[in-house]
């Protein structure tokens, strides 16, 4: 497969450009495609940012965590093949890590773990949320990003056939609870 | 993803796709950049297109002289700048690479479903996959969109995409070429042969018409309209039928008269895959319409039929339509009963109208290609079912004890 430099192909810019295109904003503006960036920013921002909120994050901490994530794609020099998906597993790490600090810091904020979604026509997300996180972020990968299998193993880390039975897992899981209810 | 599992993911689409976004303002590009570039864009936009204004007659003459034939699909020549692969250094690239593959199904104006001829592609990517093509993508012959074109299930085309660019917000990848070969056809699988979704099956006492043609202006009157496409020189290969966007197959019965029946093109399928539906019909989406060779089938572990606890949902579910025909593309769902003696399994689409009343009527279930139990009917629209495996589908009646562990390479009739 053909590798491209896809975030910095789409963006118009250099692979071998300043270290922090966000540093200067004369940098931006002189390598910056604009309606390019804007393009695959409108594309992926959607789909990340409710993919991010099906792996159970908050909104207010997927619409933070994706924001860190484009800011960190863009600078990058290396290669992002797939950048939705790179884009989903770094705001995954962000949101975790946000909570985490958040544990820590302020371990009563925790349990407001609230959705904003009020449940009516959502009873299959709110099964998904009570999925183990593994499986969230796999089911979440593949069906809402719209990664391969292979994509989801490399951007997890994990390998193909883990992929495979969370896939299965976690669907069967989501099918079974429906039924129930 | 089987087809079980489709339906749960759709629905989380559906309702993932609800998720509110954040205000607009927060995720669209700072405006102090579109602040400061709007007048130079401005002007540079107003230059361009002076210059654009003035020179273009001069380019269109010196390109028209320029390299003879040029690029593929010089009909196309005034859409040729805004077009993909449109250079010869375009061309080349892996993004216009020509895959050639059947067309399973046209989904709008520019979507279109296409299972590849080779199934080692396929492999790499859905099989069907999901194309969609924009005001870039390089049309042949010219035409302004894919429902244009004219292209019909069982059409043969070419594809070229990037793999590897984003999906469009459809989910299909984006086409940057599409070549109509042939615009309808029956189905047809280079390294393969096709996989068909029946909707209906004859009866023992169905009498078709003399011809497919009869036959389909018989059980169709509403639709004058329609193509034929043999699959073969024979007189008595099946033949394929579009009618519009809607087809349909029509088979020779015993006597010699054609049945017709609505029949969806699923996608191609590999000899390998059907020697593995062969030893386990249960895996297929509707093995009937493969005819494989019949083999017997393994035995059931341990050499008996197995029980209720010992299969899963799923094996039900695919046994349904596995048992009988009735149940073909009915999309069973099965869950096991609280005292874990059976499956009560409901149908997503009512069964075939092989009889008017399905309350109590008793359907074998196939596992592994053999019978292992059967089905009560619930209802007199049959759309719920009581399953029962092993022995207890015999304690009950539903079927005989001789019956039960044969091999049922194809799903019951009648």
């Amino acid at each position: 497969m053909v590798r491209l430099a896809r975030l910095g192909y789409f963006m118009g810019l250099s692979r071998t450009g300043p270290p922090a295109l966000f540093t200067s904003e004369s940098a931006v503006e002189a390598r910056l495609d604009r309606s390019e960036w804007q393009r695959v920013y409108e594309e992926c921002f959607p789909r990340v940012f409710r993919a991010l909120v099906a792996a159970g994050a908050r909104p207010d901490e997927a619409e933070d965590a994706l924001h860190d994530a484009f800011e960190k794609a863009l600078t990058r020099q290396d290669e992002i093949v797939r950048p939705e998906g790179w884009l989903f597993v770094v705001g995954l790490r962000r949101w975790r890590s946000h909570r985490i600090r958040s544990a820590i810091f302020a371990p009563l904020s925790i349990l407001q773990h609230t959705t904003e979604m009020n449940g009516e026509g959502t009873e299959l997300l709110s099964e998904m949320r009570r999925l183990p996180l593994r499986q969230r972020q796999v089911l979440a990968a593949r069906y809402l990003v719209g990664l391969s299998q292979d994509e989801t193993a490399a951007a997890l880390g994990i390998a193909r056939g883990t992929v495979a039975a969370h896939t299965t897992q976690g669907l069967a899981k989501l099918r079974k609870r429906l039924e129930v209810r | 993803m089987n087809p079980y599992e489709r339906p749960v993911v759709d629905r989380l689409q559906g309702e993932v796709a609800q998720i509110p976004l954040p205000p607009r303002e927060r995720w669209t590009p700072p405006e102090r950049h579109r602040s400061r570039l709007l007048p130079a864009l401005a002007a540079t936009g107003a230059v361009v297109a002076l210059a654009v204004i003035i020179a273009a007659p001069a380019l269109e003459r010196v390109s028209s002289q320029g390299e003879g034939v040029g690029a593929a699909g010089s009909s196309t020549a005034p859409r040729a700048a805004a077009l993909a692969c449109a250079t010869p250094d375009q061309a080349t690239s892996p993004a216009c690479r020509l895959i050639t593959g059947r067309v399973v199904e046209v989904l709008g104006p520019q979507l279109v479903r296409v299972t590849p001829d080779a199934l080692t592609i396929a492999a790499d990517f859905e099989n069907p996959a999901l194309f969609e093509a924009d005001a870039r993508t390089r049309i042949e012959p010219a035409a302004s969109s894919i429902g244009a074109a004219g292209v019909k299930p069982g059409g043969r085309v070419q594809v070229a995409f990037d793999p590897l660019a984003p999906k469009t917000a459809s989910g299909a990848y984006a086409l940057t070429r599409f070549v109509v070969l042939s615009a309808v056809g029956a189905p047809d699988c280079t390294n393969g042969t096709p996989l068909m979704d029946i909707a209906r099956f004859p009866q023992p006492t169905t009498h078709g018409g003399a011809t497919p043609e009869a036959a389909f202006r018989s059980a169709y009157p509403g639709i004058p309209d329609f193509e034929l496409f043999p699959y073969g020189l024979s007189p008595q290969t099946p033949v394929w039928v579009v009618a519009g966007t809607d087809t349909y197959e029509a088979t020779i019965l015993q006597d010699g008269t054609w049945f017709i029946s609505p029949a969806k093109f699923v996608r191609c399928i590999s000899f390998e895959e059907i020697r593995t539906f062969s030893q386990s019909p249960g895996s297929s989406p509707n093995p009937s319409s493969l005819r494989p060779a019949p083999t017997d089938p393994p035995p059931f572990p341990g050499g008996r039929a197995p029980t209720a606890t010992e299969v899963t949902a799923q094996q039900v579910e695919a046994g349904m339509p596995s048992g009988a025909a009735i149940f073909a593309a009915t999309d069973p769902k099965c869950v096991l009963s609280a005292d874990q003696t059976s499956f009560r399994c409901a149908l997503s689409r009512a069964p075939a109208p092989e009889i008017p009343n399905f309350l109590d009527a008793k359907e074998s279930l196939v596992i592994g290609g053999r019978v292992a139990g059967g089905c009560l009917g619930l209802d007199r629209g049959g759309m719920t079912w009581q399953c029962y495996i092993g022995q207890d589908a015999v304690d009950r009646a539903i079927v005989g004890q001789n019956l039960l562990g044969q091999p049922a390479p194809y799903p019951g009739r009648g």
